[in-house]
């Protein structure tokens, strides 16, 4: 009976240890991670929900094959990871480099100044010039009715030093999604 | 005595799980059960988990994180922890017992869900089902739930569609219709599994997943009837080198062991019934790779003889299965068997006379025909149950 009831507490515990642990490593990325701002492209411009969430594209989202260092062949496999150096350019953070191996300065393991590194997922391109990366940033769940945004789509990111990205705000015309769509649906 | 008193007996460790079969098989003692409150618990254990769930997965735009993460962890532990009081505790109300510990199983999927939501997680969605199978696989074996056992079966079948599915996986199989071979070779190796549970301390657990892999079995090779099949001929489809290989070894050894304990059928009926089902395989094989496709396209492929050949063997297949439900006699089976050979008959039809269906006159002769076999079917099928109880008395 006793061990019946440890093993059933462990597991139990370990459930509630995946829930804690996964809502406490998102917290401290949208504590401590850099935040950088994304511009976005509509994916599909005639139905940019699909449920109860927004589906976001990104600029970041469809790279040159020319930005990869060192210089690949050809396009990444579906599945691989890629590393992809972002760099403040005018308003938004860019593409700078990008490389299916981690991206650090030689020597001190550090990305180079003023660039953050994002991590993403490639997956199948459409054509063999442009490589397409999936970072985790693609969903944006919202409440029901207010996946319409109209307005530029602009999403604040908060980018640990593990690369793994998290969405901190999404922004239209500047401000917050969910003010923006109370004003629209109160007109 | 009551079968409640026996359990009681067994539960406070008196006596062994084969002394309390034995009781209950001498004194004919059966588990006294209250389908009405039964029914209702798990409809509204499913109801309360699907309702929680939605809730969850809808936008609390005004309730702090923190909060959110509480409430699904408060509910998960809540169902559960009710479930252990009510069946380890008091030992009493075991289906409602029953019924909150699937609603804990449900509601793990819901706190992922809700950390999802929350933190807008959004890469790899095979995994989110893994990670809630990986956290309800040992409760059944813990808890000895046989409702805990079918969702956890069915979360790894829900893993395992998603992850074949997903461009990218080492276990991606992107071959359209082939894929209900790697369907047929899951449902045998839940079938041999559910045969090999038979004997042994986890008995309980063997009808459902015996049940679970012959009908999953039957659904996978049934299309293969079908004159009209799609697959890529082309070979441009990205498909996993080893997943058939590893899954036809796997599902090979799991139906030789489950079979060798199915020991209500000869050696002679193991042999057929296995050879069938590895007959129906390969047949099933042949059509995935397209043996003796005539056409070349990304487009249906004409290939009579294998529907033919599929057909004929599959309605053996039924006859046989039909024959060992009586043997076993299990009415399932048999129910089974009557409902697949009706619906290869059915598909034989369309098959045949699909192509003149534009005269009335074959609707008629079709309606006709298909009142005919029904009820034929239906005679039959009553024939058997009648000998099945006959027997049993």
């Amino acid at each position: 009976m006793n061990a019946k009831l440890a093993l059933f507490g462990t597991i139990l515990g370990l459930q509630t240890a995946w829930i804690l642990g996964t809502s406490f490593v998102q917290e401290r990325t949208l504590a401590q991670g850099q935040v950088v701002l994304l511009e976005t492209r509509p994916v599909d411009p005639r139905d940019l929900l699909r449920g109860d969430y927004v589906t976001l594209g990104y600029s970041i989202s469809t790279l040159p094959l020319s930005l990869f260092y060192p210089p690949l062949s050809e396009v990444p496999k579906a599945g691989q990871t890629v590393y992809v150096a972002l760099e403040f350019r005018g308003d938004f953070y860019e593409a700078a480099t990008a490389s299916t191996e981690p991206i650090f300065q030689h020597g001190n393991q550090e990305p180079q100044g003023g660039r953050v590194v994002i991590k993403g997922i490639a997956s199948r391109s459409w054509t063999a010039e442009t490589v397409r990366v999936v970072y985790g940033l693609e969903k944006y769940f919202v409440p029901e009715g207010t996946g319409n945004p109209t307005g530029k789509v602009t999403v604040r990111a908060a980018v640990p030093k593990s690369g793994n990205a998290t969405i901190k705000e999404v922004l239209v015309d500047g401000k917050p999604y969910s003010q923006v769509m109370k004003d629209q649906i109160s007109r | 005595m009551k079968y409640a008193d026996l359990e009681k007996i067994f539960q406070a460790g008196l006596i062994s799980q084969e002394q309390r079969d034995q009781i209950a098989t001498h004194f004919d003692l059966k588990e006294e059960k209250s389908r009405f409150l039964t029914i209702v618990s798990f409809i509204g254990a499913i109801l309360v988990a699907a309702g929680l769930i939605l809730v969850v997965a809808s936008n609390w735009e005004d309730i702090p994180r923190g909060v959110k993460i509480a409430c699904g962890i408060g509910l998960l532990l809540g169902c559960h922890g009710a479930a252990w009081y009510l069946r380890e505790v008091r030992n009493d109300y075991l289906k409602i017992a029953e019924a909150l510990h699937l609603a804990g199983g449900l509601l793990f999927l819901g706190n992922i869900a809700l950390v999802g939501q929350i933190y807008n997680l959004s890469s790899r969605p095979p995994n989110a089902i893994l990670l809630w199978w990986l956290g309800i696989a040992a409760l059944p074996w813990l808890l000895r739930s046989t409702a805990m056992h079918i969702l956890s079966m069915i979360a790894f079948i829900t893993w395992f569609m998603m992850e074949i599915n997903h461009e990218g996986s080492p276990m991606y199989f992107g071959m359209d219709q082939s894929q209900i071979l790697i369907w047929a070779l899951l449902s045998s190796i839940l079938l041999g599994l559910g045969y090999w549970m038979r004997d042994g301390k986890w008995s309980q657990f063997a009808p459902s997943t015996t049940k679970l892999g012959l009908v999953g079995f039957f659904i996978s090779i049934y299309p293969a009837t079908w004159r009209w099949f799609f697959h890529d001929i082309h070979g441009n489809a990205v498909a996993s080198a080893w997943i058939v290989p590893l899954m036809g070894v796997l599902a090979l050894g799991a139906l030789a062991a489950g079979l060798s304990r199915v020991r209500e059928l000869t050696v002679q009926w193991r042999g057929t019934w296995g050879i069938c089902l590895g007959v129906a395989l390969l047949l099933l094989a042949c059509r995935a790779y397209g043996l003796g496709d005539s056409h070349v396209g990304y487009q249906s492929t004409d290939t009579d003889y294998m529907a033919w050949l599929c057909t004929a063997a599959f309605f053996v297949l039924g006859l046989v299965q039909i024959q060992v439900g009586v043997q076993q006699r299990s009415a399932e089976m048999v129910n089974l068997g009557v409902g697949f050979i009706g619906l290869i008959i059915l598909t034989a039809y369309i098959n045949l006379f699909g192509s003149m269906a534009r005269t009335g006159l074959v609707f008629i002769m079709g309606g006709v025909f298909l009142i005919g076999l029904a009820v034929y079917l239906e005679k039959q099928r009553r024939a058997l149950m009648a000998k099945i109880n006959s027997s049993k008395s």
